[in-house]
């Protein structure tokens, strides 16, 4: 699905983001999270929450498999099975991904461009449309006119009762473009080495950078410093101090340590303190919480 | 637990006492008996309740578990022993007392190796998911207090207000709105549900799951079983410390003979 040079693109982030963080606050009351890009795919979601850092490795893997309705490797084709019976978690899902649908994966990943990516999808509904679907593929020019032929030829009058089909089907189409995919192995593990927001990407150059959410939908990807832009920036930074009088008793290191404010990756380690910041404040309320009831003053 | 040889000493309690000494017809057995029980008594009380585990264990070989025949005959079983199952029954202390203490005896006799403590628990598995079937709805509440989980049962309100998601959320209910008026649903921390929880099989809000009466039981059960193992692993360590001790007795019994006759090379 993902060409090798893939970026994480605004609107997919948008939607990740959108939907981890209803679930994560809704389904498990999650309140401390930071969100870092990963440098080039991904995001990373750092929950750190008191409660949920000292769960076991058994509950962890349970919160991973709740969240996963995409199933199956490169082998499987048909990788997210609905039943009758639909957990509000899904149909929270479905309302969010409903919104980015048309502009994601119509529109900006061209699901059904030509004959090669239709072909995919033409894997996941019933054989006995299959005909149908080609022929009138091919008189309609982009995306978005055929998905809606395609979701006029899968509803349920036109089908055999065994096939599914309807809304059902539709929504299990848009769910394996749509819905992130989490790593098992980070999640469940508490030895799981993890990498540290603000290291570097061994593809792409670019630092993780945490997401600032109330700007998160004017998050663009080739905007994130790289390590050699940054290298640049410090570079640029000590070659207008040297002119400057005073700085010649400190050492090189203190210079270097107060300069990374100054570089692009300052608006980020801003989001970063502020995210501390919150997180300290909680633990002080529940400790004075906790004091009050102990009565110790 | 001690127990002495000859006259037969027994606590006497009020009535008052005894209620509130077994509170209900079944029990986690997180403490020990304190009592006094002659060897007699002891020999008795253990014959009994293997008879009752074999039974427990021929039952569900013969009979489907929950269905009818299994329930009547199986609360014939236990009644026949004259072991505790039913509440709000009179006398019940006898009953009750002996099904605590044998518990306790079976232990230390199934704490052996892998194979009896899996049968052992299997069986007084099966035994309380019958006596929490027949446990009357307005016990429940207590029961699981004092078994320290910390479930409570969520007002009709609660209840009407998220009917839909539970309806939705749990396969164990069919669907019906009835149903669900009829049913207690219990407010619990996602992190103790999480056989359900993983597999979508209940519904979450807020970090908390609703779990429907007829999927407390599983969760309960969990924690029996939890609760049971890590009690039997302590015993049978105990057990080995206790053999060893007696190994090492004898050995220093054999040296003392011997040392006379100058052995020391055997050591």
């Amino acid at each position: 699905m993902y060409s090798p040079n893939y970026v994480l693109g605004p609107i997919k982030l948008l939607e990740t983001v959108e939907l981890l963080f209803l679930l994560s606050s809704e389904d498990f009351g999650f309140k401390h999270r930071l969100w870092v890009y990963s440098g080039r795919r991904g995001v990373h979601c750092w929950v750190c929450d008191e409660s949920v850092r000292k769960l076991s490795s058994a509950v962890r893997s349970g919160i991973v498999e709740y969240l996963s309705l995409v199933k199956g490797g490169q082998d499987v084709k048909k990788k997210v099975h609905l039943s009758e019976k639909i957990h509000p978690f899904v149909s929270k899902s479905i309302n969010i991904i409903k919104k980015y649908f048309e502009e994601y994966a119509l529109v900006d990943q061209d699901i059904l461009e030509n004959k090669e990516s239709w072909d995919k999808i033409l894997a996941l509904v019933p054989e006995t449309i299959h005909e149908n679907l080609q022929q009138n593929f091919q008189k309609h020019h982009n995306s978005l006119q055929r998905w809606e032929y395609l979701k006029k030829a899968i509803s349920c009058q036109d089908n055999t009762k065994n096939d599914k089909c309807g809304p059902l089907l539709e929504w299990e189409i848009m769910l394996q473009y749509c819905f992130p995919r989490l790593d098992i192995n980070v999640s469940k593990g508490i030895n799981h080495l993890l990498k540290s927001p603000f290291s570097v990407h061994p593809k792409t150059g670019r630092i993780s950078v945490p997401i600032d959410l109330q700007k998160v939908d004017q998050f663009d990807p080739f905007t994130v410093p790289t390590i050699s832009s940054i290298c640049h920036e410090l570079d640029a930074i000590s070659i207008n101090d040297e002119g400057k009088e005073g700085n010649e008793a400190e050492s090189d290191i203190k210079h270097r340590t107060r300069d990374y404010k100054k570089t692009s990756l300052a608006p980020y380690i801003k989001v970063f303190e502020q995210f501390l910041e919150n997180l300290d404040k909680s633990r002080k309320g529940e400790l004075l919480k906790k004091s009050d009831l102990q009565k110790d003053f | 637990m001690q127990f002495s040889g000859g006259k037969r000493k027994k606590l006497r309690l009020t009535g008052d006492q005894r209620n509130v000494c077994y509170p209900h017809s079944l029990q986690f057995y997180l403490e020990p008996p304190s009592e006094s029980i002659s060897l007699i008594e002891f020999e008795n009380l253990a014959i009994d309740r293997v008879k009752l585990l074999k039974a427990v264990e021929n039952l569900g070989v013969s009979y489907v578990k929950g269905t009818e025949p299994y329930q009547s005959k199986l609360e014939n079983e236990i009644r026949k022993l004259k072991f505790s199952f039913r509440e709000n029954l009179e006398n019940e202390y006898e009953p009750r007392r002996k099904d605590h203490i044998s518990h306790f005896i079976l232990r230390l006799a199934y704490c052996q190796s892998e194979d009896l403590r899996r049968w052992f628990i299997q069986q007084e598995m099966d035994l309380l998911r019958f006596r929490f079937s027949i446990l009357p709805k307005d016990k429940i509440q207590n029961f699981l207090k004092d078994i320290h989980l910390h479930f409570e049962a969520i007002s009709d309100e609660e209840k009407s207000v998220r009917e839909p998601e539970i309806l939705a959320s749990s396969p164990s209910l069919s669907g019906s709105k009835t149903e669900l008026e009829l049913e207690s649903v219990y407010k619990i921390p996602f992190a103790d549900a999480l056989d359900l929880f993983r597999g979508r099989k209940v519904y979450l809000e807020g970090g908390f799951a609703y779990v429907p009466l007829k999927d407390i039981v599983a969760i309960v059960l969990n924690e029996f079983r939890a609760k049971l193992s890590k009690a039997l692993a302590k015993e049978e360590e105990l057990c080995i410390s206790l053999l060893l001790t007696s190994m090492c007795a004898d050995i220093w019994i054999l040296a003392n003979l011997l040392e006379h006759k100058d052995c020391k090379s055997l050591f």
